[in-house]
Formats: structure tokens, sequence, C-alpha cells
């Protein structure tokens, strides 16, 4: 429990440097907001009016605190310099899209990555195993924005899939497969590895030793010492899947975080810039957090240690 | 001094640092059996595997493909041909052309000098920010190493690609902001090792020794310390590369990298995506060349790995 708090606070206090430093790196932009709301024939003066009531002439510190204050008490990003619309609006209705996306492919990379890669550690040495091994290379190689393109020309027209868009679950197979890739390669790698390396240990010496079936050893000893390492290796790779949601969006249409802010880069449309690279920050943290903490869960000596 | 290191250091690991080595043997028995940074040639060879070979092989070929793309390219690679639009692969064009007749193959072998230059650019920066700090770091210790540190743990609270992502919309889409913003999102790695390294390297009883003998701080840095890990970042540089080749061409490939007419990888398969349905090869052949030539690179990091920090 107190493990959990110092987590969190620490999490808390990297989340406001993050913030501070996204917002002086986005908000220091060439040809700020006024600008753009007034267009070129105002004149100067009428400009630094503008300026002035939107409070872009304050010191950047302050802007800085007066953002913070408006997110805090009422929830409030900015609106959109195009189309005037709340930032926080629209990003609202496009997170449960990315955070979809992702966690399809997360389950789909861990589910099938930790199959594939027990099938390689079981057949250590046969075709199989060599096969897997290559595919895993392959896998790790091939960039998202091609997979994506082939799933596109030889998988859509065959099960009758829908090229881009996105809501129904049909929708969802070619991007979270997609998407799920290289992920998957990864898992299949460690499991294979933390596998053998399992087999090797003293505890499965007795447990053979004792006549425990050889699947009983596997399962309950090797797979979930095995799952450890992988559950580390996973929060690193959502951060991964997370800007790798970001192509993988933008090729098949999906209308998740990732295309709107790239949408938005395009358009210098900063604010909704600003509040996806916020949110991106949130959720990546929110995931380390859940990962630490199931880690120390599974193994306790974590939390007594960074005690 | 020099005598008596060198007599400790006897192993067979092949991993010497250099300090032993300085004054000791000949000339040409230096050349032949060391690398230049502490592994013994011999033991190197050894623990080459096939994988290294082929690696190695695919990774030359990109290299030279890149170096000699215009004497190995049919055509200009922006040449725009009226008469041969959307053509199919054929003898003619191996690749086929694009929707302005451009030579689809003269313009994925330029896209070879593109990936590797914008790849070995952010390696490059990665590399050179990473270790200063590093060495800062784990040399001077203290407030400065704190800082760098909770500065470094800051930079991986927030995903790479999204953070090259918001670097670069903010510099401006271009081949070179590109490579800046991720040489900046790979610094964290190489700070890291040189962070460590010199950290358990300064307590050695030869690095005291150094010190003791009056030797300055860069000294002992490049001389002492620095090449006892040397390998270790070769290998984490050629990691890097290919890592690098795959996302300069996926932020190409979303616009946020090198722009078109541009013959990069990840614009080409972006152009690409556009013709699908009618000229398919322009969505396959940059793909296949960006896959091989990161296995290759892949491989052969792998096998430098192997073969430069052996299985004791």
């Amino acid at each position: 429990m107190k493990y959990i708090f110092r987590r969190l606070g620490s999490s808390i206090l990297v989340l406001l440097v993050v913030s501070l430093i996204i917002f002086v790196a986005l908000d220091t932009v060439p040809g700020d907001a006024a600008e753009a709301l007034v267009g070129e024939t105002a004149s100067q003066e009428q400009l630094q009016e503008l300026r002035q009531e939107m409070g872009l002439s304050d010191p950047l510190g302050l802007r800085y605190l007066h953002f913070m204050q408006r997110l805090f008490t009422r929830g409030d990003l900015g609106e959109s310099l195009i189309t005037g619309r709340p930032v926080w609006g629209l990003l609202a209705s496009r997170i449960p899209y990315t955070v979809l996306l992702t966690l399809t492919a997360t389950l789909l990379a861990t589910t099938l990555g930790i199959m594939i890669g027990t099938l390689a550690a079981v057949n250590k040495g046969s075709p199989v195993d060599a096969a897997i091994i290559a595919l895993s290379t392959l896998g790790i190689a091939v960039p998202t924005f091609w997979s994506g393109l082939l799933f596109m020309l030889f998988l859509a027209p065959r099960l009758n899939l829908p090229l881009v868009g996105g809501g129904s679950l049909k929708h969802m197979i070619m991007p979270s497969l997609t998407l799920a890739l290289p992920t998957m390669a990864v898992v299949v790698r460690l499991t294979r590895s933390s596998i053998l390396n399992g087999l090797n240990q003293p505890y499965v010496q007795i447990a053979q030793a004792k006549g425990l079936p050889h699947r009983k050893i596997l399962f309950k000893h090797v797979l979930r010492n095995g799952l450890i390492p992988l559950i580390n290796l996973l929060g690193l790779q959502l951060g991964h899947l997370l800007g790798g949601a970001f192509i993988v969006e933008t090729i098949f249409g999906w209308p998740g975080l990732g295309r709107l802010t790239v949408q938005a880069i395009f358009d210098r449309d900063y604010p909704i810039v600003l509040g996806a690279a916020l949110t991106i920050a949130v959720l990546y943290l929110l995931i380390n957090f859940i990962v630490d903490v199931s880690h120390a869960w599974l193994d306790p000596r974590v939390a007594h240690k960074s005690l | 001094m020099a005598q008596r290191i060198q007599s400790t250091s006897k192993d067979q690991t092949g991993l010497l640092p250099s300090s032993s080595r300085p004054g000791s043997g000949n000339f040409m028995e230096k050349v032949f059996k060391f690398l230049p940074f502490g592994v013994r040639l011999d033991v190197f060879l050894r623990h080459l595997t096939l994988n290294f070979w082929v690696g190695a092989g695919i990774t030359g070929l990109v290299l030279l493909t890149a170096l000699l793309a215009p004497i190995l390219t049919p055509y200009p690679p922006h040449e725009i041909s009226a008469g041969s639009r959307l053509q199919p692969p054929s003898w003619s064009h191996p690749f086929g052309t694009d929707a302005l007749g451009r030579d689809l193959f003269s313009r994925v072998i330029y896209g070879a000098r593109i990936a590797i230059g914008m790849a070995s650019l952010s390696v490059t920066i990665s590399a050179l920010i990473g270790v200063s700090l590093g060495f800062i770091a784990g040399y001077y210790g203290g407030i400065i190493d704190a800082f760098l540190s909770r500065l470094m743990e800051v930079r991986l609270a927030f995903p790479s690609l999204l953070l090259a992502i918001i670097i670069v919309s903010r510099l401006g889409p271009s081949m070179k902001n590109t490579a800046l913003a991720l040489g900046f999102i790979g610094v964290t790695g190489f700070y890291r090792v040189t962070r460590g390294e010199t950290l358990s390297t300064r307590q050695e009883t030869y690095v005291e020794a150094a010190e003791a003998m009056g030797a300055g701080d860069l000294r002992i840095i490049f001389y002492y310390i620095l090449p006892t890990f040397s390998s270790s970042l070769i290998v984490l540089a050629t990691m890097r590369l290919g890592t690098m080749v795959l996302a300069a061409g996926g932020l190409s490939f979303i616009g946020l990298g090198a722009q078109p007419p541009q013959p990069e990888w990840g614009t080409l398969l972006a152009n690409g995506r556009d013709y699908m349905n009618i000229a398919p090869w322009l969505a396959i052949f940059p793909g296949v060349c960006i896959t091989i030539a990161v296995i290759g690179i892949n491989l052969f990091g792998d096998g430098l790995r192997d073969a430069l920090n052996p299985p004791r």
C-alpha cells in the first residue's frame, strides 16, 4: 500500500514536469493564435489588442499557470483554432478509439505471443522452433506502415473487410493485427528465452524429481515465473504501441487520437496538439503505474527493494 | 605501473581495458591481435555466427547502394515521364513506375541514401549527446548526476515516437528536423549505458592509479574509461540504426519526415497507399527494401553483440 502511494506521488510529479515541458515547447510556436484568428489583414494595433485580450502577451510562466488553473478548475483545455470547438470534447470523442485499438493489439500480441513462444521453447531445436525464430526476426523488422498496406492488399479482399474507417468489429481486425505484429514478435522471443531459462532452474529439477507431469511443470512453474519479465516488457511495449497507433490510425483512417493529432499538426492547430500530448502523457504514466504495481504484486521483493 | 596491470589481465574473455595495452607488445602484434576497442581479434572471429555474416552482407549491400545510387540507377529519381505512367514492373522498369511516370527502382535506390543518411545522423546525435552527458553524470556524480538522471526519467515518461512527433511538429517537418528529433529521443539509451559503465569503472584500481599519477579528467575518461565499454556502445549504435530506419520511415509515412518528392521509403509507401488498387507494386517494393535493410542491420547488431560480448 505504501508502495502504491509513493509510486503514485512520483507519477504525478513527473506528469507536472512533463506538462510544463510540453507547454513550453508548443506554446512558443511562431505565428500565434491571435495571428491565426485575425488573419493577415489586421493591423499591428488590432493584433496587440487581441493578444492582450487572449493573455498571449503575458510571460510564459503566468500563461502556464493560467492554463493549469483552467484545466483543473473547469477541465478546460482551450478551443481549437480552426473550428473553435472545445479541445477536451474533441479529445474525449477520440480517446476511446485509440484505447480500444491499443488494448486489442496488446491482448492479441500477448496471448498469441505467449502461445507461439511456448510452442517454440517446447520444440527447441526443431524446424518449428527455427521457423518461429525466423518469423519473429521478420516481425520485428517489418514496419507497421508496410504490413498494414499488405493486409489491405491481400487480406481485405479475401475476408471481405472494409479498408478504412472505424467503429465496427470488422473495422478492428486489420488495424489491431497490424499494430500487434511487432510487439507479438518481441513477446514470442521473450517467452521462448524465459521458458528455456526457467527449465534449467533448480526448482524445475525438483519438480521433475518429484515426478510431476511435464505439462504441469511447464504451466504452473515455468510459465508463471516467466510472466514477470513479460509484464515489465509490456510497460515499455505499450509506449511503442501508443506511438504505433498514430501510424496505424493514419493507414486505416481509424478515428482515434493519432489521426486527430497528425491532422492538427498539419493545420497548426496547437491547442489540440497540446491537449493530445497531455492526454498521451497521462495514459502512458497510468499504464506504467499499473504495470509497476502489478509487478510488485506478482513479485513482492520489488516493493521492498524500492522502499 | 603499466607492467603490473598487464600481468593481471591475462584472462580469456577477450574484454580487456585498454589501459593494459599501452606500451606492451610490439606494434604489429597490437594491430593484429586487438580490435580498437580492447577485444581480441581471434576471440571476436570465433564467435561470429552465420547470422552475423548474413546481416553484415545485407548491411554492406545497403550501404553500397546508398553510396553508389547515381551509378546504379537506370533513370534520374525525379525524372517525370508522361508517356510511362503507372507502368507495371517490366525489364525497362524493374519495380514499375508511379503516377508521374517516375521509375520506382531508381527512387527506391535513392531511398536507401535517405534512409541510411537520416538514421545514421540521428544515431550520431543520440550517441554524442548521450555519451557526453553519461560521462558527466557518471564521472562527477553529485547534483549534476541527480539532475541529469531525473531529466532522463522525465523523458522516458513519454513514448519515444510521440515525443519525436511533437518535436517535429514544433520544428516543422523536414528530413533534417526529423533526424534531429529522432536523435534527441535516442539520447537516453546511450546516457544510461555510459553513466552506468563510468560509475563502475571509476572505482577500478587502475583508474585510481592513473589519477594518482596526475592524469587529467579528459585523459582518464577517453583513455581509461571509454575503451572498457566502447564495444557495448558500438553494438547499441548498430541496433539503434535499425530502429531509426523504421522510425524515420514511419514519420515520413504520416507526412512528418522527408517530404515528397523526396524518394524516402516511407514517403514512397504513403504514395503507394493512394494508388494501391490500380498500382499495387507501388505499395510493395519500397516495403520489401525497408524490411530487408532492417533485418540486415538487426542481424548484424545481434551478431556483433554475441561476438563482442561472448557468453562466458
